[in-house]
């Protein structure tokens, strides 16, 4: 059905941006610029939960409507060539509703958050305009009906991005962290524009061409005129049989290819492996940008698209498989990084390296709305972490060493009771939100079908879960508990430099930030700092660190010598506050039937189950489309048996099925629960009772070096493209090529080889030498044609 | 009336019809105007001239819309000179592109000759000719007028190129292109001379009528058939040249960055595009495959394999190319080259697609891909222009250090070109390679190919991605580099200031509103472009 | 013996290849662009060969507008060569190499 009002939802952030960007740059005044974004934000985050919770009209709201039916506005027909069509519109159904409630309101906190954090900053515009185009594309990303207009959001968020991560323009690891994220952000790019070409062209050869999410039909556009019919891409393919499981599906160009090309995506904009080395490097930005953009909303496009494309990825289980693995092995990988950073940033940044590859496990073996739980708990607890570590780091005055902290829960009560819930929820605690998501993934996991190696997956995800706990634990000990290491002398840390240089360029008072004077900080050499008993290790772990701190020693940050901590201001707690309750409640949403010993069952998954793909036997109900997959050959063939892929999602969850609910299902997933727990409560004994005794314990040198994947790129990838640009091409055909073959020639004219050898570029000579050359290569290429 | 018996076997009634080359008059009448009134007003007539010439390309403009529209109401192609010009679709839709660049080119120039106190009025009139020169590229049925055409734009641009007479750069520059231009057009004229030949029938002789190519062709009655590759081989090396394809391509960066800068970005929107239009038209309907004729299939598999390999060797060195470059101009010039490479991508799916609805929406993408990147890349060229100052100096890399927030208007206009040049969303340069790929896709195209095609678009993403290397090299520089010397930003005049907001807005409508321009180009598409 | 067509393919291929040859070695701006000169006139008499033989006046008409060009070209060519003289003093191609990656 049509309400235009949806598309304010979308247009709202990107009008407060361009008032922002030309009125604000001009009044100068935070009240304004502040209230301008946040007000932006809060009309989309009213229309939104409106448009979903209530019945407006009588069309019913987009959460609950029976039956599913999304609420749409077409506002114009973007392109058309032939019978490609992509339309500017937008449309909200369960799925992006959900999306777009929470990147709304949380969106909304961390706005308000930031108007106290970057508080003081010379440039406070254009934070802001940056941050209201931010959510004007992602919103774009989630709301969009088709996948090219999706691909628009795709690119733009990560073009925010790139801005807000070099928002400190005037540090050049900035620079180089924005430029890292676009560039690994464009090399998934090109997999998503590909998917979208073979999405529309497997679409197009089923006689259904198209690229929307939508099915649109009787609609009207913004004057009220009839909006051309289009037919929805993802049905069309939810009539096809499955791929059969084999490598070659990979490249036979079918659905698995589709579905693999868009995943490459994921990877990118999701941070996976192996592009997941720009997120980590992102943490250059501000920190509210890393609790929006690099924790809550962003980074979850990937889990976003192959979601939305489900229909097509429960029909292609090779990519399914694919993804299980990788979402995996990233979650265990950047787990175990994330056990040996000492930036606070880093920390949190690994760990949602590592979230994002449980959603990607989910994803992978088929459970798809607990894929979308945990983006959602993850977006209320990761958010609050990201928040709570700014409000530390703006506490202790834009240090991020976690080294030169501790014991600053009594001057930060309220900052450390909302982390507390935060790392009580990413642990895996019961009752809090990230325990019921966490979970439902694990068990998920446990009982797929979808793939043979179900356990293999669910012990990995196990063991993360494990050094989860144990991570975390580590980061609030380090920061909240023990000796107080910040009235120490301290060395080289990776602070918000730049942030605190603008306060200090404006002289504003409302900071204590220039009382700590370059003469303070230059005396502190890295051997004095930090207590004696560590010093040795920790002089081996600045060594990274001292490096670059040797060009801008200045630039260090913290606290002056008998100075403080001290409280964040209500703007940037309060916000806190909020997201803790919801870290706190918010999972119940989610809580499954045998968990909550049937007081809930799941009602997050119920609202999802319309939009979200089944099983293909499940498909209609009927009998033919499961004969199809089933009598297929290629699917017979394969005992990891691909076409009963999450079977268990429609057995145990079926429409109105709460009888599906078997006793031995009921008695695993509690069991897994009980398993998982334990676990929990394991890891945080275990770095409770490590990190407490020794909070500066030296980690393995390969962890805190992040398995060296930086250094592997630039040497194998980057430097070998530059190499060969730089040589390769000018050596190779100039010299080496064209002399040797006029010298071959040679013979007939002395003077042609002594004329020839010098050649070289920029003379006309070798240029007309190179023409020829490709010349006689055509003529000999036809000539050879002509004798075939 | 006494007629050469030879001549009488020949003849055929002379189809003499002024208004199908109107456009083409008018721009010529006005570059003669613009001689002539530099000839006799009074010095320093920058304004007059350039007022002149920007009215001659708006009259130009105005009569090729009217020939749109009778074009389109009689759905049928027409043709005039007996075939020597062609009246179709693709010929007004370049034609629309080249009136374009020109006008932009004129604003341009109008700083720049002021600055380096240049005469005005031969720039502008060498500009004019140059057009019309392109404007018989692409309206030309024959050989003899693509030759010409070629030729005319190409002894214009050797002149442009070496336009600031005392610098040694520029000399450099003309002396390259010039030498280079001459030795490809030799081989594009040997090529069609062994055309020429090649159609040869006992009864008729041979023809360079390029419709008469394709018929005898498949007909069989060819005398020479074994020529015909050669020629073929040959044209592709002369068009190939034009168009920048590698290994032709090697001239590009040196002329580029030696020519002044409002020629640099003529040159490569301009002569890039018109090298597309008659590479096109000679090819893909002079050489077409029919499947009754095994000549036919094999010539045509031939260009085909031929164009495929050197997209792919054009996308790629003119991507790798760039990621090292210093000089913002030489690298500007590779990712021209690569630019090339992509719409070289929609050239080979218009060759490969048999359905004529299909063909014509890949040859109108190929347009509307060549229309996107001379609006981004004026743009661009604008702000390098304006930034390098007197002489063309100032275009090393380091010259952007630090700019960002000093000029802010100016880099973040070109920051936006150059993101439509990577192809991000909601520009135009994302639409242009989403129209050429999607050609190239698309379930009309000779299934021997599928795969070749498909190759060739993940090739061509491939190389988008790593595109974003250089071109965000430049924005990073821009904004997040320290700048230790003085720096003002530059003063921008009116006439460029004009350029940049028409280049702008051009970006985002293209971007965001394509449909229309899109339709515009491919509408009529049954009979558009069929020369018979 | 009369003349074969192929004769005068084969004496203009030759023409072309020398041509070809001479742009490439020979370091003298006009002595290249002379080169450049003698392919275009071999083209001609390629030209001139098919039109003679099929009796066909379209090659001849080519040769026309081939002279013509060239005639441009010269002009344009000396007056660039010349220009360059100027500022340099030499009409060594291989001096100019200001332009290189």
């Amino acid at each position: 059905m049509t309400n235009h009002w949806l598309s304010l939802i979308v247009a709202a952030p990107l009008i407060g941006a361009v008032i922002n960007w030309l009125v604000g740059r001009r009044v100068r005044s935070e009240a304004f610029i502040g209230f301008v974004a946040c007000a932006s934000i809060g009309v989309s985050t009213v229309i939104a939960f409106i448009l979903a919770f209530t019945d407006n009209n009588g069309a019913g709201a987009a959460l609950f409507s029976e039956p599913a039916r999304p609420v749409m506005s077409h506002l114009w027909t973007w392109m058309e060539v032939g019978n490609f069509r992509a339309d500017v519109g937008f449309a909200m159904d369960r799925l992006s509703g959900i999306y777009v409630c929470f990147v709304t309101f949380v969106g909304l906190l961390i706005h308000i958050f930031a108007t106290g954090y970057m508080h003081g900053d010379k440039s406070y515009y254009r934070f802001f305009a940056y941050l209201n185009l931010f959510m004007f594309m992602m919103l774009t990303l989630v709301l969009g009906d088709n996948l090219l207009l999706m691909f628009v959001g795709w690119e733009g968020v990560g073009l925010c991005s790139y801005l807000l991560i070099g928002y400190y323009v005037d540090r050049k690891e900035a620079g180089d962290a924005a430029k890292k994220a676009f560039i690994a952000n464009r090399v998934g790019d090109w997999g998503v524009i590909l998917g979208i070409m073979f999405v529309f062209f497997i679409t197009a050869a089923a006689g259904a061409p198209s690229i929307s999410f939508f099915e649109k039909t009787d609609l009207t556009n913004l004057v009220g005129n009839q909006v051309p019919a289009m037919t929805n891409a993802f049905a069309t393919i939810a009539t096809m049989a499955v791929d059969p499981f084999t490598i070659n599906a990979l490249i036979a160009g079918g659905l698995t290819s589709a579905a693999i090309l868009l995943f490459i995506g994921a990877t990118g904009k999701s941070a996976q492996i192996p592009l997941f080395v720009w997120l980590p490097d992102a943490m250059a930005g501000p920190t509210p940008v890393s609790a929006l953009i690099h924790a809550a909303t962003m980074v979850t496009a990937g889990v976003y698209m192959i979601v939305r494309c489900s229909e097509l990825y429960v029909r292609a289980p090779t990519a399914m498989a694919i993804i299980a693995v990788i979402g995996a092995a990233t979650a265990l990988l950047a787990a175990t990084i994330g056990l040996a950073q000492n930036d606070i940033k880093k920390v949190l940044a690994y760990s949602t390296v590592s979230q994002l590859g449980y959603m990607m496990l989910a994803c992978g073996v088929g459970a798809f709305s607990a894929a979308i739980f945990h983006v959602m708990t993850h977006a209320f607890f990761k958010a609050l972490l990201f928040l709570g570590s700014g409000s530390v780091i703006h506490g202790m005055h834009h240090e991020q060493d976690m080294r030169r902290m501790g014991g600053l829960k009594k001057y930060m009560p309220i900052t450390f009771a909302t982390m507390l819930t935060g790392w009580l929820a990413i642990s895996g605690i019961p009752i809090f939100a990230g325990f019921w998501s966490k979970d439902e993934i694990l068990y998920k996991t446990f009982s797929t079908q979808s793939n043979s190696f179900g356990l293999i997956l669910w012990f990995v995800g196990l063991c993360t879960a494990v050094i989860t706990a144990i991570y975390m634990t580590r980061l609030m000990v380090m920061t909240f508990w023990g000796t107080e290491r910040f009235a120490e002398a301290h060395a080289g840390g990776q602070g918000d430099e730049a942030h605190a240089q603008a306060f200090a360029d404006k002289k504003t008072t409302a900071h204590d930030a220039q009382t700590a004077t370059i003469d303070d900080r230059q005396h502190h050499s890295p051997d004095e700092h930090v207590g004696a008993a560590t010093s040795h290790a920790s002089h081996q772990v600045h060594a990274v660190h001292d490096e670059h701190d040797d060009e801008d020693a200045h630039e260090h940050h913290g606290l002056a010598h008998g100075q403080k901590p001290h409280e964040s201001p209500l703007v940037m707690t309060l916000p806190l506050i909020i997201l803790a309750v919801l870290s706190v409640f918010g999972g119940l949403l989610g809580a499954p039937y045998a968990l909550s010993l049937g007081a809930i069952d799941n009602p997050f998954h119920h609202t999802l189950e319309p939009v979200i793909a089944h099983e293909p036997n499940f498909v209609g109900g009927a009998a033919n489309g499961a004969d199809d997959a089933h009598g297929s050959p290629a699917t017979t063939e394969t005992h990891s048996a691909p076409v009963s892929a999450n079977e268990h999602e429609g057995v145990p969850h079926g429409e109105g099925a709460t009888a599906a609910h078997t006793p031995e299902e009921i008695f695993t997933e509690r069991v897994l629960a009980g398993v998982s727990i334990l676990l929990a409560a394991f890891g945080i004994g275990l770095g409770w009772t490590y990190f407490q005794r020794r909070p500066l314990a030296q980690m393995p040198r390969l962890l805190e070096n992040k398995y060296y994947v930086d250094e592997i790129y630039d040497a194998t990838i980057i430097e070998p493209i530059k190499d060969g640009s730089r040589v390769g091409l000018w050596r190779i055909l100039d010299v080496g090529v064209i002399d040797g073959i006029v010298n071959g020639v040679g013979t007939v004219a002395r003077e042609a080889g002594n004329g020839a050898r010098q050649l070289q570029p920029g003379f006309v000579r070798s240029y007309a030498a190179i023409i020829l050359l490709g010349a006689l290569l055509v003529i000999g290429y036809f000539a050879a044609a002509l004798a075939r | 009336m006494l007629i050469n018996p030879i001549f009488a076997l020949q003849a055929l009634p002379v189809d003499v019809n002024f208004a199908s080359i109107a456009p083409e008059l008018i721009v010529i009448i006005a570059g003669v105007l613009v001689m002539l009134v530099d000839a006799f007003a009074a010095p320093k007539q920058r304004w007059l001239t350039g007022g002149i010439s920007l009215a001659g390309i708006v009259a130009a403009g105005v009569a090729c819309v009217l020939m749109w529209n009778d074009a389109g109401t009689g759905g049928v192609v027409t043709s005039s000179f007996n075939g020597m010009i062609v009246v179709d679709q693709m010929r007004l839709s370049f034609t629309f592109v080249f009136l374009i660049v020109s006008a932009l080119t004129i604003l341009m120039s109008m700083l720049w000759v002021e600055r380096e106190a240049l005469p005005a009025g031969e720039f502008h009139s060498l500009l004019m000719f140059a057009t019309a020169g392109m404007m018989l590229m692409a309206s030309g049925g024959d050989l003899v007028i693509i030759f010409l055409g070629l030729e005319v734009l190409s002894i214009a641009t050797y002149v442009m190129a070496g336009f600031r007479r005392n610098d040694l750069r520029s000399n450099e520059s003309a002396l390259k292109y010039f030498i280079l231009g001459a030795f490809s057009s030799a081989f594009l004229l040997y090529g069609i001379a062994l055309t020429y030949g090649a159609t040869s029938t006992a009864l008729e002789g041979g023809t360079t009528n390029i419709a008469v190519i394709a018929d005898r062709i498949a007909a069989g009655t060819a005398i020479y058939p074994q020529l015909l590759f050669a020629g073929a081989a040959l044209m592709i090396i002369g068009f190939g040249f034009k168009i920048a394809t590698a290994p032709f391509h090697v001239w590009t960066p040196d002329v580029y960055e030696g020519a002044p800068t409002v020629v640099t970005a003529f040159m490569a929107a301009g002569p890039k595009a018109a090298g597309f239009a008659a590479f096109m038209r000679v090819f893909v309907f002079g050489f077409p495959l029919v499947a009754t004729s095994a000549l036919s299939i094999q010539v045509h598999a031939a260009w085909i394999n031929a164009l495929v390999v050197l997209a792919i060797l054009t996308m790629t060195i003119g991507n790798t190319a760039a990621l090292v470059q210093k000089n913002v101009k030489r690298m500007l010039a590779y990712s021209s080259i690569a630019h090339a490479g992509y719409a070289l991508v929609g050239f080979i799916a218009a060759g490969v697609t048999l359905d004529i609805t299909k063909q014509n929406d890949a040859i109108a993408g190929v347009v509307f891909y060549m229309l996107t990147y001379a609006v981004m890349n004026l743009g661009a060229f604008a702000i390098v222009m304006l930034i390098a100052r007197g002489g063309d100096r100032r275009t090393e890399l380091e010259d952007y250090t630090g700019i960002g927030f000093k000029a802010p208007a100016l880099a973040f206009a070109l920051s936006l070109f150059l993101l439509s040049l990577l192809g991000v969303p909601l520009t135009a340069g994302f639409i242009g390679k989403v129209v050429v790929f999607r050609s190239a896709l698309d379930p009309a195209v000779m299934n021997d190919y599928r795969n070749v095609m498909t190759l060739l678009v993940v090739v061509g993403v491939i190389n988008t991605a790593i595109s974003a290397y250089y071109y965000l090299g430049l924005i990073v520089v821009m904004f997040f580099r320290e700048r230790t010397t003085e720096w003002r930003a530059p003063r921008v005049p009116a006439s460029v200031a004009v350029t940049l907001i028409l280049t702008l807005a051009g970006v985002l409508y293209l971007g965001v509103f394509p449909g229309k321009v899109i339709d515009a180009f491919r509408r009529n598409a049954i009979n558009v472009s069929r020369l018979r | 013996m009369t003349p074969q067509l192929s004769w005068y393919l084969a004496l203009s291929a030759v023409m072309f290849t020398i041509g070809v040859a001479g742009v490439i070695l020979k370091r003298n701006a006009i002595s290249m662009f002379m080169c450049i000169e003698l392919m275009l006139n071999s083209v001609n008499l390629t030209f001139v060969a098919f039109s003679s033989f099929f009796n066909n006046l379209n090659g001849q008409l080519f040769v026309f507008i081939v002279m013509a060009v060239a005639a441009a070209e010269a002009a344009v060519g000396l007056g660039i060569i010349i220009a360059l003289f100027r500022n340099r003093e030499s009409l060594d191609v291989d001096d100019a190499n200001l332009l290189k990656l």
